[in-house]
C-alpha cells in the first residue's frame, strides 16, 4: 500500500498533496504498531517559467517547496532506523511521478530540453534515496512513473553509470479523453521496459485490464477517495499494489 | 394538430392510469457494475404515481460490507419513464470496526416488459457519497473544492429491479 501524492492522514485533503508537512505526518503513520503504509508516491513538477525541480501536484497554489526537501526527507526517514514497511522484508517503494506539464494548464508541455532537465532532476533524487538506502542497508525501491512516455524514455536515457538499489518504471493511466487529456494509450510506451501498470480502479474496463494482464506487469490501483466501487474494483481485479490518500483507513480494509 | 396529439397522448396514458393501484411488492434488485453487491433484496408499496421501496443486502456475509437503500420514484403513469431519489448508506467491515458511507441518489427509470407476475424496471443512478464516517476516523465530508477532492466520490450505476406484487 502506497501514500498517494505523499499525503494519505486522513481525512482526505488533497490541497495538502506533495507538501513536506503532510508527507513527515504520512510517514509516521502506524497501524498495529507498525508502518501503515509499504511506500510512498511523490510528484516532481518541472516549472517551466524558472527551470525549477518542484515537490509539487501542479500549480494551481503557491508552490515553492523544491523536490530536494522532499527527497532530503525520504533519505531521513530511511536512515531513521525504523522499520518502513508494513509488511516486513517487503522493499520500501518510492513512486517518483514525472509530472507531463510544466505549467498551470495541462496542455503546457516540456520541451525536449526541459525534458532533459526533468529527468536530471528525478536521478538527482534517486541518487539521494539511494544513499540513503545504501548507507541504513534498508530496502528501497524506486520507481520512475508519468503520463508521458517521452519522459520516461529521457530518464533511461540519463541513466547514469551507478545504480546502487533497483529502479522500475511505471505508466500512469487516469480518467480517460476527453475528461482529462493526460492519459496516453498503453502502445505509447512501446519500446520502454514498463513493468508497472496504474490505473484508477473506477475508470477500468475489462479489455484493458486483459491487457495488462498480457503484458505481464504489475497492477497498480490509485485512487483519491476510496469508495464502495473501489473495495469492489480491488477484490474484483487483485492488483498487487494500491496508491491511496487514506492509509488507516485502506490498511483496515485490507487487513479486515 | 395539438389537439390530435393531445387526445393520442390521452388515449394512450388512461388505460395505465387506470391501472394505477396501490399495491405492495417485493423482489430482487441486481446489478452489473460495483456500486454495491451484484444481487439484493427489496420491497415496498406502490401509490398512484409514488413507489417507495427499501432494498437490503443479502450478500453482506461475502465481504462484510452492506449496502442498504432507500428510494423514492416517480413516474406519471405505472408505464412511463420516471425520476428517483434516495439515499444508500453503505456499512463497510475494517479491522475493530465498521465505516459508513452515506449517498445521495438520484436517477431515471424506465419500465421493461413484464415477465409472467413480475414486473421489472431499468434504472441509472448517479450515487455521491456525502460523508464517510465512522470506525474511530475521522469524517470526511464532500467537497468542490478541486476535481480531487469529488471526482472519486461521484459514480454511475444501472440496475434492474425484479418484483412480485398484489394490489392492497
Amino acid at each position: 500500500m502506497i501514500c498517494h501524492n505523499g499525503n494519505c492522514v486522513e481525512p482526505t485533503k488533497p490541497e495538502n498533496d506533495d507538501t513536506i508537512p503532510a508527507l513527515r505526518e504520512s510517514l509516521a503513520l502506524q497501524i498495529g504498531g507498525l508502518p501503515a503504509i509499504d511506500g510512498t508516491e511523490i510528484d516532481s513538477f518541472w516549472r517551466a517559467s524558472d527551470g525549477v525541480c518542484l515537490f509539487a501536484h501542479d500549480l494551481d497554489g503557491e508552490r515553492a517547496t523544491l523536490i530536494d526537501e522532499a527527497a532530503a526527507e525520504l533519505a531521513a526517514h530511511i536512515t531513521s532506523g525504523n522499520q518502513l514497511t508494513h509488511a516486513p522484508g517487503s522493499p520500501f517503494r518510492i513512486l517518483f511521478e514525472l509530472k507531463a506539464h510544466v505549467g498551470v494548464a495541462k496542455s503546457e508541455r516540456h520541451t525536449p530540453e526541459q525534458r532533459v532537465l526533468h529527468a536530471q532532476c528525478a536521478w538527482r533524487v534517486y541518487d539521494t534515496i539511494a544513499t540513503a538506502a545504501a548507507t541504513s542497508g534498508q530496502n528501497v525501491e524506486f520507481v520512475f512513473s508519468s503520463f508521458e512516455p517521452k519522459l520516461l524514455a529521457d530518464v533511461i536515457a540519463q541513466t547514469p553509470l551507478l545504480t546502487p538499489i533497483a529502479y522500475k518504471f511505471d505508466a500512469i493511466y487516469g480518467i480517460p479523453k476527453p475528461l482529462d487529456s493526460e492519459t496516453r494509450p498503453l502502445g505509447d510506451y512501446a519500446g520502454l521496459p514498463i513493468t508497472i501498470v496504474e490505473i484508477h480502479p473506477q475508470w477500468i474496463h475489462d479489455a484493458q485490464y486483459e491487457a495488462i494482464l498480457s503484458s505481464d506487469v504489475e497492477l497498480l490501483f490509485w485512487m483519491f477517495s476510496a469508495t464502495t466501487e473501489t473495495f469492489a474494483a480491488i477484490e474484483q481485479y487483485e492488483p498487487e499494489m494500491v496508491v491511496t490518500s487514506e492509509a488507516s483507513l485502506m490498511r483496515r480494509w485490507l487487513e479486515r | 394538430m395539438m389537439q390530435r396529439l393531445a387526445i393520442v397522448i390521452a388515449t394512450l396514458a388512461l388505460p395505465q392510469l387506470a391501472e394505477a393501484e396501490t399495491r405492495w411488492h417485493a423482489g430482487l434488485n441486481l446489478r452489473a457494475d460495483l456500486g454495491t453487491h451484484p444481487i439484493r433484496a427489496g420491497g415496498g408499496i406502490q401509490l398512484e404515481y409514488v413507489d417507495l421501496t427499501l432494498v437490503l443486502d443479502p450478500m453482506f456475509w461475502t465481504d462484510g460490507q452492506h449496502d442498504i437503500d432507500a428510494l423514492a420514484f416517480w413516474a406519471p403513469c405505472p408505464r412511463a419513464w420516471g425520476l428517483f431519489g434516495g439515499w444508500r448508506t453503505s456499512t463497510i467491515a475494517i479491522v475493530d470496526g465498521t465505516q459508513l458511507h452515506q449517498k445521495l441518489l438520484a436517477g431515471i427509470g424506465a419500465p421493461l416488459p413484464r415477465l409472467g407476475p413480475f414486473h421489472a424496471r431499468w434504472s441509472f443512478e448517479l450515487a455521491t457519497v456525502i460523508v464517510k464516517h465512522g470506525g474511530g476516523l475521522p469524517s470526511d465530508w464532500i467537497s468542490f473544492a478541486s476535481g480531487r477532492d469529488f471526482i472519486d466520490l461521484v459514480n454511475f450505476g444501472m440496475f434492474v429491479s425484479l418484483d412480485y406484487g398484489k394490489p392492497i
